[in-house]
């Protein structure tokens, strides 16, 4: 055998000429760089950018609303009250009118709004058309003895193409009657977690604090914080495939994933309060060795209570902007661990099993939202947000340990009940 | 430059340098691929995806003294022999030499003596020439001094399957090179045609 070791040693074959042509192409075309969580870092500068974004349009709108607010206060503190409307003594409304078309109730919140409205306010906007008129003379006629004045100044409120009409004419919030509303959204923890470090590691964290350290494995012993129900046989396998080498573990957390559904109900229009269920799914990945190696993937799944508080403090059009703060509570309800064992980059043996993590987790989080009100009952919102994850000592190591604040982005759909 | 600037300026993925490691070592890998798998133009197919998965694997490569480097290199080739020859064996079944054939070339052991007499060319021709099994085998526990264990583990087969092939192995080609000796003595009776390896 030897002989033929030695016959062979430091023999050469010349290769195909244009190999190393093709070979140099190629690999210009492969960056071999340190891989870098690219979608995780796009979507935080995204989530940043929308942030700004966010306050530079929130900004503006209220600069250019307190410009409308030094003339029409009365008109539109007025119209964001929607209770207003049942209060109305000259304008008692039926069930056939909700269901009319939307500029209906709205000439409603202006017949009211405008019995406070002076005179001078009617001065500033252009004369009426006759189309509107007609509109207009329908809509009063409808409602009982409606006074001379007031259905003059009636028309010219609801005609008037200026920005205050824009702002009169938002759907505020939903239904005049729709205090309830269900959020169906899903919203992903921006910033994932990778690290390594030298010597054998597990996912499964020893009780004992001092062991958390990923331990270096001896020649003949095996980590105790690994897997303890292994035969651990294979593991030896592995430890003295490695036994020449420094031994890296690398430990990767993905970016969870949270669906939600939830309930929200309006305290006041600027102030509603949200909750409902929420799921999450946490995805680990560890892996010690190099060609010789035994890969943990962890899966928990969390379920969540939220409790959210909701200030609305901005409406343009469709679009309407809040603040949002709350804590949530999360509960593992299912986790497992798959171990694969390789040797030589070949599947050795693979073993799943069950953990049981009881441990609950408090996060506490704040956001900006912005939402566009897609048509009458549906709106589309989305929230950029920082999330915090109180310390919790579970008996595996997940993102919320190593990564306790954290930024959110989610998405959904609002619709009102 | 040495095996650790080599290694680093690799790493930093400086073309020069992967031109000058590709220069140093493509020979050699090559031969290694004949080696396992016995046809060239495949063989040609494994140096190329072994290269590259050499030069995008490298940053992960730590530097222990010379000769460390070469060794990450031959091993990353081999690796990627034997990947091919197991999508090889997937899609087709795997070469073995018929019981007949195992029968007829004996099951005596010879000493290596005679290897003196003949060229590493013809040599590796005769292995490249081994039925995939045998080859993988022989490659591993000669090449690789991989014990009959870590193959079994490796190629998933039973040790003494491992054993057993390995024997079967040397007998063909201790009987090929033998016939080729004599051959030689007898005016190239049987002429060898290396070129074609």
């Amino acid at each position: 055998m030897k002989q033929y070791r030695e016959k062979l040693k430091g023999h050469t074959v010349a290769p195909p000429t244009e190999l190393w042509g093709t070979l140099e192409r190629e690999l210009a075309n492969i960056s071999t760089a340190p891989k870098v969580r690219i979608l995780p870092l796009w979507l935080s500068v995204a989530a940043i950018a929308l942030l700004l974004l966010l306050t530079g349009v929130s900004l503006f709108i209220f600069e250019q609303e307190e410009v409308v607010q030094v003339n029409q206060q009365t008109l539109l503190t007025t119209v964001a009250e929607p209770t207003v409307v049942k209060e109305s003594p000259m304008l008692p409304i039926d069930s056939s009118e909700l269901n009319a078309p939307a500029p209906k109730p709205l000439l409603v919140h202006k017949h009211k709004v405008l019995s406070a409205i002076n005179d001078e306010v009617k001065e500033v906007y252009p004369p009426q058309t006759q189309a509107e008129n007609l509109y207009e003379k329908e809509a009063v006629d409808s409602t009982p003895q409606p006074q001379e004045r007031e259905r003059r100044l009636f028309g010219n409120t609801v005609i008037a193409p200026s920005r205050s009409s824009k702002y009169a004419s938002i759907p505020h919030k939903k239904r005049e009657n729709s205090l309830w509303s269900v959020r169906l959204s899903g919203s992903n923890q921006v910033l994932g977690y990778s690290s390594q470090e030298s010597g054998f590691g597990s996912l499964i964290v020893s009780k004992n604090r001092e062991q958390q350290q990923l331990p270096e494995l001896g020649l003949s012993g095996t980590p105790s914080n690994v897997v303890a129900s292994t035969t651990s046989n294979e593991l030896r396998m592995v430890a003295q495939q490695n036994i020449n080498q420094e031994v890296i573990t690398t430990v990767n957390h993905a970016t969870p994933i949270t669906l939600a559904l939830t309930l929200q109900r309006d305290l006041t229009p600027q102030f509603s309060l949200e909750s409902g269920l929420t799921y999450t799914q946490l995805n680990t990945q560890l892996q010690s060795g190099g060609e010789s190696n035994y890969i943990q993937t962890q899966t928990l799944h969390y379920v969540g209570i939220p409790l959210k508080a909701q200030w609305n403090f901005l409406h343009y059009n469709r679009i309407g902007v809040y603040l949002s703060a709350g804590a949530m509570l999360e509960k593992c309800i299912k986790a497992d661990l798959t171990t694969t064992y390789n040797i030589k980059y070949e599947g050795l043996s693979h073993e799943k099993e069950e953990l049981e993590v009881n441990t609950l987790q408090l996060s506490t989080h704040g956001a900006v939202g912005v939402q566009y009100q897609i048509s009458q009952p549906i709106a589309l919102f989305v929230e950029p947000g920082v999330v915090y994850y109180f310390q919790s000592t579970p008996p595996v190591s997940t993102l919320y340990q190593t990564r306790t604040f954290n930024m959110s982005l989610q998405l959904g759909l609002r619709f009102d009940l | 430059m040495n095996e650790a600037k080599l290694a680093i300026a690799c790493q930093k993925q400086i073309p020069e340098a992967q031109q000058e490691l590709y220069t140093r070592y493509a020979g050699m890998l090559f031969t290694i691929c004949i080696r396992y798998i016995g046809d060239r133009s495949m063989a040609e197919d494994v140096l190329h995806d072994g290269f590259i998965k050499i030069f995008t694997a490298i940053q992960k490569f730590q530097y222990r003294g010379e000769g460390s480097l070469e060794a990450w290199i031959i091993r990353v080739m081999v690796n990627t022999a034997l990947e091919q020859l197991r999508s090889n064996a997937r899609s087709q079944s795997v070469l073995m030499a018929s019981p007949n054939e195992i029968e007829s070339v004996g099951e005596e052991e010879e000493e290596e003596d005679v290897l003196d007499a003949i060229d590493p060319d013809t040599i590796l021709k005769f292995i490249a020439e081994l039925p995939d099994g045998y080859r993988t085998v022989f490659n591993l526990y000669t090449f690789e001094e991989k014990s009959h264990r870590e193959i079994a583990q490796l190629l998933g087969i039973q040790e003494r399957s491992s054993s057993s092939q390995l024997h079967r192995a040397k007998t063909i080609l201790h009987k090929r090179i033998k016939d080729c000796i004599n051959g030689s003595s007898k005016n190239f009776r049987t002429p060898l045609n290396n070129d074609q390896i």
